[in-house]
């Protein structure tokens, strides 16, 4: 292989790994702030791709099809954690199984508005979605590219959400002790309509992300679940940025992988998450014997 | 058991006999064969949800592997059916129980998570590894014995038959076991429940179950290919659980049914039928969490609600308390150097301490001194940072809270640690759990070694609740009960282990003077019995009262001990209760 080839399967590993993190980053975020999280994250992926597919397609501006889409799903993790999560609690397994049931609801509407088959989403930045540009003689592909660029900004932004304001902070608070939270003035219910919607809002965009480099389907969530399930593993679902690191070197690996055989190429995630959880049940990048 | 019970067996076979016969179409015959198999499987998901309290999303994969088991050895190997049904639950078993292994010792979620996963990864083996599954193009002329009715009729015998077996195990202590984890995992480890083992336990019978339900199907049509096996057919047994009731015996059957009619029903709705089940799974748990048949029983529970009352018996203790011998002299229990921090802060500071055998040992200390660290050190319900500790001269290194339990060693909680799906008297029954000896299988063929266990632990744990005075209590839920009652429930929970040493976390908290009297007494009766007892308490009249010895703790560190009247005239207890000044005061 040469070495030029090389990178490129790097900078597309890279990328996909990019979109994992953001939907891993949206499990650590519900569940740490209420012990909860959402089955159907990978349906809300895939209505996300679909809506932003038909705005664009419809003749939307990029930016604006963005904004459209976080908007509709930021209102549906409202909703979800209105009707699937608060109704149920987290103190039973019953709220695995209505997220399941909420987002099993969106594929069967996603059916019925935009069938069964594959469909493919138009290049996010102008031109072919194969186009590739030279950055010191290496060919890079644009959409690639973008999707890195793009999800270090909503990283950044996420990460100055957490860290850098009084609601990160408050949400922080409630991770640690609801009760104590509470006490202090914390709005818990509302922080965990937020972290719900901020799931929702990174669905979304990670939907819209993957559009160009994959094909559109109603039952494409689940593969996308897994996968961002396998980078929180393997980052330890302890800190944004370890999850971050594990989503990149899951898709990494992945690509490696389907070069060797892409026959089974979506074993390879399930197949880390069970080496990981063996040899490094608290991730790849915590020492496992502090707690 | 009710006199009824084999009548009502005897209509059941009735029923299921005369049933093709009633609904007389080749196609009621293939939904009432489809309902029977699916029961199977939807009975053994209700032990790993209902009971042991975890969550599979990709069952259809342990029914898969069922169905592709039976379809290859029957049709490649000529095997009989009779060999290959078993060898469906077997393989269905072993993937359950590697699957469940690695993910149980992490989180709960990590096995829900994984088993969507692992349904996923069932899918794609079944599409694509077509050498051995054909793929889309499927497995063709597997045998189809005995007819439609025929048939029908081996897969309701056998689900009745799994259906009993079920019935024996989640009403024997076995079943009461899992639920007892599932209540409190910490207080299942506290009698000595392994609660990893049998998570993965309760796993693997749940694949089992799935995978003889697969097996069944694969004999149906004669024909099995890759498009069965979806995460919509995961979904489909939940929602039959959910449906008809997690964790109630029949809710499997009745939601199974329910549902194989429903989807009848609603054929011409099939490209909603995601829609349905999601709907369906949303409505019942939060509407009727209980399901239809958990909804009945708690209404009829309620009408005719039960309170064991046995006679108050004269025990003997010693009898019932009598612990296997052991040959070692000297200190029961020693800590050496025992240290804990907390991210900076000193919960426990090299604290050495020895607690003699048949004493009372009190260790008292102002608020945040160490105390409940200390005894979650000797428990092993955390990990010390260093030192040791040392029972009957040996070192417990390396132990986790059930072994320590299963040496001897029992404790009580704080904060209270109840069963909260189990009686009173299941509560105790479960605190015998190191002195079962019959197995799974035992349990579910209701062999006499379970029976006779059953008996001699209900008899010993009615002589225990009678001897704290809560025997008249045997039959009620334990979380039903008055404080004071709960805290005695887990005393005799802890009593059931036949400890040699009980740790005691704050006995009389709440109680008032006549309870804490009736405590003194219990305790006495225990140090005659010859059980040695660490308790920690705030109470200091009862600690006076009742010690043999007293350890001081104060920031993590033991600053005296002695006999109570010694701690009491000791200088600088008085200062770390009272202050500098309190401490002058008292000198004066």
């Amino acid at each position: 292989m040469s070495p030029e080839s090389l990178l490129q399967i790097l900078v597309g590993g890279v990328a996909v790994g990019s979109i994992y993190a953001l939907i891993a980053q949206g499990f650590y975020i519900t569940h740490r702030t209420t012990l909860t999280l959402n089955f159907g994250q990978g349906d809300f992926l895939m209505l996300g791709a679909f809506l932003g597919l038909t705005l664009v397609k419809a003749g939307v501006p990029i930016l604006f099809t963005a904004l459209i889409v976080v908007a509709v799903l930021a209102a549906l993790g409202v909703l979800l954690e209105r009707v699937a999560i608060r109704p149920v609690g987290h103190l039973t397994l019953s709220w695995v199984l209505t997220t399941m049931g909420f987002g099993v609801i969106i594929q069967n509407v996603a059916t019925a508005f935009w069938g069964k088959s594959s469909q493919s989403f138009p290049s996010l930045v102008g031109g072919k979605v194969v186009d590739v540009i030279r950055v010191a003689g290496v060919g890079i592909v644009v959409e690639e590219l973008f999707i890195i660029i793009a999800s270090i900004l909503i990283m950044g932004g996420y990460l100055f959400l957490l860290n850098r304001t009084l609601t990160g902070k408050a949400l922080a608070a409630v991770a640690f002790s609801r009760d104590t939270a509470a006490l202090l003035g914390v709005d818990v219910r509302r922080m965990a309509i937020l972290v719900y919607a901020i799931a929702a809002i990174l669905a979304a965009v990670s939907g819209i992300l993957v559009g160009p480099i994959t094909s559109l389907h109603p039952f494409m969530g689940v593969k996308f679940a897994i996968k961002g399930f396998a980078a929180g593993i393997m980052g330890g679902f302890m800190s944004p940025v370890g999850i971050w690191v594990g989503g990149i070197l899951l898709g990494i690996i992945e690509l490696f992988s389907n070069l060797i055989s892409s026959q089974f190429g979506d074993l390879y995630p399930f197949l880390i998450i069970i080496l990981v959880l063996i040899f490094r049940p608290s991730g790849l990048f915590r020492d496992p014997t502090s707690r | 058991m009710s006199p009824l019970r084999p009548l009502v067996w005897i209509a059941v076979v009735v029923v299921l006999y005369v049933l093709p016969s009633a609904l007389p179409t080749q196609y009621f015959t293939l939904l009432l064969q489809t309902a029977a198999y699916d029961t199977i499987v939807v009975v053994g998901l209700n032990l790993l949800v209902g009971f042991s309290g975890q969550i599979s999303l990709g069952h259809a994969g342990f029914f898969a592997i069922g169905a592709y088991t039976t379809s290859l050895l029957t049709t490649s190997y000529g095997l009989s059916l009779w060999l290959t049904l078993p060898a469906a639950g077997a393989f269905a078993g072993a993937a359950g129980f590697l699957l469940a292994l690695p993910a149980i010792r992490t989180k709960g979620l990590y096995l829900a998570m994984i088993t969507v996963g692992f349904g996923f990864v069932v899918e794609i083996l079944a599409q694509r590894w077509v050498d051995l599954t054909g793929g889309t193009m499927g497995i063709y002329a597997i045998p189809q014995p005995f007819g439609p009715v025929g048939y029908f009729y081996l897969v309701a015998g056998v689900a009745v038959a799994l259906q009993l077996a079920m019935n024996h195990l989640t009403g024997s202590l076995w079943g009461k076991t899992l639920l007892a984890l599932k209540g409190s995992e910490e207080a299942a480890q506290s009698v000595g429940i392994r609660v990893v083992r049998w998570k993965v336990v309760a796993f693997g019978v749940s694949a089992v179950y799935a995978g003889i339900g697969g097996a069944f199907f694969g004999h149906q049509n004669g024909y099995i290919n890759s498009d069965s096996f979806t995460f919509g057919a995961s979904l489909y047994y939940l929602v039959a659980l959910v449906i008809g009731g997690v964790g109630s015996n029949y809710g499997p059957v009745v939601g199974t049914v329910f549902l194989a009619f429903i989807t009848h029903f609603s054929a011409g709705l099939y490209e909603q039928r995601f829609f349905l089940l999601g709907g369906f799974l949303l409505f019942t748990l939060v509407f009727l969490p209980d399901g239809i048949v958990g909804t009945l029983e708690k209404w009829l529970k309620r009408r005719r609600e039960t309170r064991l009352a046995p006679p108050e018996v004269e025990v003997d203790l010693a009898r019932v308390l009598a612990a296997p011998a052991n040959g070692h002299e000297g200190a029961l229990l020693e800590t050496a150097e025992l240290t804990k921090h907390y991210a900076g802060v000193t919960a426990v500071e090299r604290v050495a301490l020895t607690i003699e055998p048949g004493t009372i040992h009190a260790l008292i200390g102002p608020n945040g001194a160490g105390k409940t660290t200390f005894i979650n050190l000797i428990t092993g319900r955390i990990p010390a940072d260093r030192g040791r500790v040392f029972y009957r001269g040996r070192h417990l290194d390396g132990l986790a809270t059930p072994d320590r339990a299963r040496l001897g060693i029992a404790r009580t909680f704080q904060n209270l640690q109840l069963f909260p799906d189990l009686t009173v008297l299941e509560n105790v029954l479960v605190g015998f759990h190191r002195h079962g000896e019959a197995t799974l299988l035992e349990y579910a063929l209701g062999l006499p070694r379970a029976r006779r266990e059953t008996a001699r632990h209900t008899g010993q744990a009615l002589a225990l609740l009678s001897f704290l005075g809560i025997s008249e209590l045997a039959g009620l839920r334990a979380t039903e009960l008055a404080y004071g009652h709960q805290k005695l429930c887990e005393l005799a929970r802890a009593l059931a282990v036949k400890p040699d040493i009980i740790l005691l976390d704050e006995p009389v908290a709440g109680a008032n003077r006549t309870e804490v009297d009736r405590i003194v007494q219990i305790l006495g009766r225990l140090r005659a019995a010859g059980i040695t007892i660490l308790l920690v308490e705030h109470n200091m009249d009862f600690v006076m009262r009742i010690s043999d010895r007293v350890s001081v703790l104060n920031f993590g560190e033991k600053i005296a001990e002695g006999t109570p009247e010694e701690v009491r005239a000791n200088p600088q207890v008085i200062e770390a209760y009272l202050g500098h000044w309190g401490a002058a005061d008292a000198r004066r």
